[in-house]
C-alpha cells in the first residue's frame, strides 16, 4: 500500500498538538508530519517524495514567523511533484488579500478558520484526499475507512 | 528721499521723545475699548497682548506685538478713536508715542508722514494676517489632537467594556482548569505506578521537543516492531529519553498508549494553563486602557512588583534563558504597584517574544533593578535582532505594533500602555538598542 502523508505547519505548538490530535482517525491509513515552519515542512515534503511517497494532504496556518502559509502554498503550487497534493489553510488571521491570493496564484482547495470544529475539519479531509486519490488513480480499496462515500460513488457512476 | 522712509527714519523721526516714552509694567492696560486713543505707540521693549472681550468664551487674543512692532494703529486711524480690543503688557514693557493732534507740520513733514503712514499700515497688515495665519494652524492642530485623544478614550472604553466581559470568563475557565488539574494530579498520584506518574509530570513541563527534534527519534522507535505510526509519533516528542521507553516496552508491549495518554493528559493541562495565562494577560493590558484610577501606595517596593510580574510570566520565560538581579537596597517609594506589575510583563514579554518569533539563537532575558540617589533604575535587556532605527520613534504609539499574528503575541497595545504608566510615575523610559542587545530603562524618581 502506498503511504499517504497529512503535513501539518504551525509555529505554535501547543496549536500543532491540538491539531494532531483531531486527527488521529487518519492515522491508520495516513502518515501525519508535523512542522513548526515553513523550510521544516519543505524539507519533510521533500524527503517523503524522495521516499518515492505522497504528500496528499497539506494544513498550514497563515501566520508565521519567516514566511508565511501562502508562500509555502505558492512554492507548493508551482512544483510539479506535489501537483496533486490538496491543500487547507488554516488560520485565524489571514487576510483578505491574503485569502485571494491563496486562492488564485496558489489554487487552495479550502479554508478553515480557526478555532475549527472538528467535524468539519474531519469532513474536509475526508474529501480532499478521495479526491487525492482518486485523482492519482491510487488503489481506494484500502483507504475505505477514511475516503469520503459520496465523492468515491459520484467518482465511479462518471466512470462506469 | 525713498529712502528716508524706512523704519529706522520713522523711529527716529517720530518715536525717540523721551517726553513721549511709557513704562508699562507687566499685566497693566495700555489700551480700552472705553477710552478713547489718538496715539501710535511703537513698541521697544517688552511684549503686549491685544484681546477681544466675549461674554461665551471671555477674553481670547487677537494679536501680539513685541519690539519694534506698533500698537494702537486701528484707533489711531479711526474716525472714533477707539480701540476694538484690549492691550495688555505681558512683560515690562516700554513704549514711545506719536499723538495725532500735536502741533502742525511743515509741508515736507507732513508728506513724509504720509509716506510713514502708509508704511505703518502695510506692516500692520502684514503683522494681521500673519497672526491669523498662526492662530488658525494652532486651531487646526488643537482640533487634531483632540480628535485623536477622542478616538483613543472611545476605543479604550470599548475595550475595556469588551476585557469586562471577557475577564469573567476567563476567570471562570481558568479556576476551573485549576481545580480540574488538582483533581488529575490526584487521581495520578493515587495511581499505582510511579513510572506513569513521571511521564505525567514530564507532560505538564509542556512540548519540549520540536518537530524536528521529534522526527530524529523516531527513527529510534520505528526499529521497534509492533508500535503503529500514531504511537511513534507521539512517543518521539514526549522528551522522555527513547532507551527508558523502549525498556519499559520490552516488559509490557502495550505501555505505549498508557505513556502517550499519560503525557498527553499533563501535556494538555499545561497547554490550557498557557492559552489560559495568555489570555488573562490580554484581558488585564487591555482594561488598563480604559482604567484611570489605580490603588497607589506610598510604601512600595519595586522589587517586589518585579517579582510578581515574573511570576505570572513563568511559562514564557521558560522558552528563553532568564535572568532576574534584584538590588535589595532600594528603597521603598510612591508607586502604583499593580501598574508597574503591568510594565514589567509587557518589557519582558515584547522582549522574549521578539527573540522567539525571529529564532535568535541561545535567546536571553535579563530584567534587573538597582538605584542611584535620585531614581529606581530597572534594566530588561535582550539579545534579540533589535529595534530598526526607522520605527523607534514609533514604539511607543497605541496603534503601532510589528507583531502580525494577533493572538500569539498581544494587541499591540503593550509600549503605548507601558508609556502611560510610566508617565503616571513621573518616571522615563528610554531604549537603546542594536541587534543582540535592546536594552529599555526605566527610572522613577525616589521621593525625598
Amino acid at each position: 500500500m502506498d503511504k499517504l502523508y497529512i503535513i501539518c505547519v504551525d509555529d505554535q505548538r501547543e496549536v500543532l498538538n491540538a491539531l494532531t490530535e483531531d486527527l488521529e482517525v487518519f492515522e491508520n491509513h495516513v502518515k501525519i508530519e508535523e512542522c513548526e515552519s515553513v523550510k521544516e515542512a519543505w524539507d519533510v515534503m521533500e524527503e517523503v517524495d524522495n521516499e518515492g511517497d505522497y504528500v496528499a494532504l497539506l494544513i498550514t496556518d497563515q501566520v508565521m514567523p519567516n514566511n508565511t502559509g501562502v508562500d509555502l502554498l505558492k512554492k507548493l503550487s508551482a512544483d510539479i511533484r506535489f501537483g496533486a497534493t490538496k491543500t487547507i489553510l488554516l488560520t485565524g488571521q489571514a487576510t483578505h488579500k491574503d485569502t485571494i491570493e491563496a486562492i488564485n496564484s496558489a489554487h487552495l482547495n479550502h479554508y478553515i478558520e480557526k478555532p475549527w470544529k472538528k467535524d468539519d475539519l474531519h469532513a474536509t479531509i475526508k474529501t480532499l484526499i478521495t479526491q487525492f486519490v482518486l485523482d492519482k488513480g491510487l488503489e481506494y480499496q484500502s483507504y475505505m475507512d477514511i475516503l469520503d462515500q459520496s465523492v468515491l460513488l459520484n467518482n465511479l457512476r462518471k466512470t462506469t | 528721499m525713498e529712502d528716508k522712509v524706512s523704519f529706522n527714519w520713522v523711529k527716529q523721526e517720530f518715536f525717540s521723545d523721551e517726553n513721549k516714552k511709557l513704562y508699562v509694567k507687566k499685566g497693566e492696560v495700555l489700551l480700552d475699548p472705553q477710552h478713547k486713543n489718538t496715539r501710535l505707540f511703537l513698541v521697544t521693549k517688552g511684549k503686549f497682548l491685544g484681546y477681544l472681550s466675549d461674554a461665551e468664551i471671555g477674553n481670547y487674543p487677537v494679536f501680539e506685538a513685541s519690539e519694534n512692532k506698533f500698537i494702537g494703529v486701528y484707533s489711531y486711524f479711526s474716525d472714533d478713536h477707539y480701540s476694538y480690543s484690549k492691550v495688555v503688557a505681558v512683560e515690562d514693557s516700554e513704549v514711545y508715542y506719536y499723538d495725532k493732534v500735536r502741533e502742525a507740520h511743515t509741508p515736507e513733514e507732513m508728506q513724509r508722514l504720509s509716506q510713514f503712514h502708509i508704511s505703518i499700515v502695510v506692516n500692520e497688515l502684514y503683522a494681521r494676517q500673519y497672526f491669523a495665519k498662526k492662530m488658525a494652524q494652532e486651531r487646526h492642530n488643537d482640533s487634531q489632537r483632540l480628535l485623536k485623544a477622542e478616538k483613543m478614550s472611545t476605543l479604550g472604553q470599548m475595550a475595556a467594556g469588551v476585557a469586562h466581559e471577557l475577564n469573567n470568563s476567563i476567570g471562570v475557565i481558568d479556576g476551573s482548569m485549576g481545580r480540574l488539574a488538582e483533581f488529575i494530579n490526584k487521581c495520578v498520584d493515587s495511581h499505582g505506578d510511579h513510572h506513569l506518574r513521571d511521564v505525567f509530570e514530564t507532560g505538564k513541563k509542556g512540548q519540549e521537543i520540536s518537530s524536528e527534534e521529534a522526527r530524529t527519534i523516531r527513527k529510534q522507535y520505528e526499529k521497534i516492531k509492533g508500535l503503529t505510526d500514531g504511537q511513534i509519533r507521539k512517543l518521539s516528542k514526549t522528551g522522555i529519553p527513547a532507551n527508558e521507553v523502549i525498556k519499559t516496552l520490552q516488559k509490557d508491549p502495550s505501555a505505549a498508549d498508557r505513556i502517550n495518554e499519560f503525557w498527553e493528559m499533563g501535556c494538555t493541562l499545561h497547554d490550557m494553563e498557557i492559552a489560559a495565562n495568555h489570555s488573562t494577560h490580554v484581558v488585564r493590558s487591555v482594561k488598563q486602557l480604559g482604567v484611570t484610577e489605580h490603588q497607589w501606595s506610598k510604601d512600595v517596593s519595586i522589587n517586589h512588583t518585579i517579582s510578581e510580574a515574573m511570576v505570572i510570566l513563568k511559562n514564557l520565560t521558560k522558552r528563553v534563558k532568564t535572568t532576574v538581579f534584584l538590588d535589595e537596597y532600594i528603597p521603598n517609594t510612591e508607586a502604583c504597584p499593580g501598574q508597574l506589575v503591568q510594565v514589567w510583563i509587557n518589557l519582558v514579554k515584547n522582549g522574549i517574544e521578539s527573540m522567539l518569533s525571529s529564532q535568535t539563537e541561545d535567546p536571553q532575558i535579563r530584567i534587573a533593578s538597582g538605584h542611584d540617589a535620585k531614581n529606581i533604575i530597572i534594566t530588561v535587556t535582550d539579545n534579540g535582532p533589535g529595534i530598526p532605527e526607522d520605527i523607534k520613534q514609533r514604539i511607543f504609539e497605541p496603534s503601532f505594533t510589528t507583531k502580525v499574528d494577533g493572538l500569539n503575541f498581544g494587541l499591540g497595545l503593550g509600549l503605548a500602555v507601558v508609556q502611560r504608566i510610566v508617565t503616571e510615575h513621573d518616571a522615563v523610559i528610554e531604549v537603546n538598542s542594536e541587534p543582540g542587545h535592546t536594552e529599555f530603562t526605566v527610572k522613577i524618581p525616589l521621593i525625598s
